[in-house]
């Protein structure tokens, strides 16, 4: 049975330096929330980010935290999961982190399935950078990087995610955090890759995909009769966007082996377990030991 | 939970609402003061209880009531002043403010926090007007903390 713990567990002391209003507020408080009702205390969890505004999000919890360079998050976790798989390891990132310059880790990982949770903090632009377009802002969006809109068609997660074999793939909004919350819970608890695409305002330089824009156009997949495991269904709500956007999991497949289970390297234990000599004379030595059950 | 009572004022004019809040808040057009009072409005609308929404509705003009209708069922437990603001800062155009985190004027877009504070105070004002003292209370006591003291103090 799962003791719940305060999520007060996973405040931190550092300043906040979003803006105000920004969704990124959201996706921290349902992050925290959702560990806590699972029971994973702080030291059982990691959180990989990249650059970009959402990317500040470790240094704002009480939790191993790895802040990595542009677009690298994805790699460097599925690292951290192979060395240690007891770890709930859960990457957070923003859409040009994770569908620009990571774009190729993350189809990597949707194919390759390893065991994380991949929060997006897609809002459709470049915030810290001041407000240039991104990879998901919609065609003909104009920021001062794109004076006359944007010319190429906005990049579609989840089909990319559903077409490069995704195990489960979900999208939230910011402005229901409770909801999204419980989202982040199921995409921790599902064994494999998961992707949460959530949709978070970002209200100084995004001027169009307010609040008020999202809350005109979402619904919940789960008041539907929509039944998940349909790959056919999932491919035609992940292209649902400008009148009506599904919130809610778009697809989701069980049973299917993770990448840690498949290495072969990893059948006799993963290398953290076989440290406990290290741990306990943690010589120069003992490195070389290590580095020779590993060759 | 307590109803609201009856109310301060009489029924207002929208003309009339719109031109107290933009005399509280100095706004400069019809349009930005619009824009205030339907983002405070609707972010109101995110947090409340239906029953208080309905109560809080009688009290304004039919032009502002279309604000207060929200599109879910409930409202989000964990929506709190940081999404209070979410709502209201997209009222604020912040080319061109002065940012100080960038040590001056920001030709693109600045940080906004403190001026939209002001904008839901300024719209607060106008709305307690219309609501018993009492009643102002129990809305203080259902909005997001940070939020109620903007209001109390409005």
């Amino acid at each position: 049975m799962v003791t719940r713990l305060d999520p007060k567990l996973f405040d931190a002391t550092t300043d906040i330096t979003w803006c105000a209003g920004c969704g990124d507020f959201a996706i921290l408080k349902a992050l925290k929330l959702a560990l806590a009702d699972l029971g994973i205390e702080p030291y059982q969890a990691l959180v990989v980010s990249g650059i970009g505004c959402g990317s500040k999000l470790p240094d704002y919890m009480n939790v191993n935290a790895y802040l990595t360079n542009h677009g690298r998050p994805l790699p460097i976790a599925t690292a951290a999961k192979l060395a240690n798989p007891d770890l709930h390891v859960i990457v957070t990132n923003g859409d040009g982190d994770s569908y620009g310059i990571g774009g190729n880790h993350f189809v990597q990982s949707c194919r390759r399935n390893p065991n994380l949770t991949h929060i997006v903090e897609n809002n459709q632009i470049y915030g810290l950078t001041k407000g240039q377009y991104s990879p998901t802002s919609d065609k003909g969006f104009v920021t001062t990087t794109s004076p006359d809109g944007a010319i190429e068609l906005a990049f579609n997660p989840l089909s990319v995610a559903l077409g490069a074999g995704a195990t489960f793939i979900s999208r939230a909004f910011a402005g229901e955090p409770k909801h999204m919350a419980g989202l982040i819970a199921q995409g921790i608890q599902h064994r494999g890759y998961a992707l949460i695409d959530v949709l978070q305002p970002c209200v100084t330089f995004n001027r169009t995909n307010t609040y008020d824009w999202y809350r005109k156009r979402v619904y919940h997949l789960e008041d539907e009769d929509y039944d998940p495991s349909d790959r056919k269904a999932a491919w035609e709500k992940a292209h649902e966007w400008e009148e009506r956007i599904p919130l809610g999991v778009l697809y989701r497949v069980e049973g299917a082996p993770a990448y840690e289970d498949q290495v072969k390297a990893l059948e006799g234990g993963s290398p953290l377990s076989r440290l406990d000599d290290l741990v306990k004379d943690p010589r120069p030595q003992q490195y070389e030991r290590l580095k020779e059950r590993f060759t | 939970m307590p109803q609201m009572g009856g109310q301060k004022e009489g029924a207002l004019d929208y003309g009339q609402f719109l031109s107290e809040v933009q005399a509280n808040g100095s706004f400069t057009s019809r349009e930005e003061t619009e824009g205030a009072v339907a983002s405070v409005l609707m972010a109101m609308a995110e947090v409340l209880p239906r029953e208080q929404l309905q109560a809080l509705a009688t009290r304004l003009p039919p032009e502002a009531m279309v604000f207060l209708r929200r599109s879910g069922s409930e409202p989000d437990p964990l929506f709190d002043s940081h999404l209070f603001l979410g709502w209201v800062v997209s009222s604020v155009d912040a080319t061109c403010g002065r940012d100080e985190t960038t040590g001056g004027l920001d030709m693109t877009a600045s940080y906004s926090g403190p001026e939209a504070i002001r904008r839901a105070q300024c719209v607060f004002s106008a709305l307690k007007k219309r609501i018993e003292p009492d009643h102002q209370q129990v809305l203080a006591d259902l909005l997001p903390e940070d939020v109620n003291g903007w209001f109390l103090n409005a």
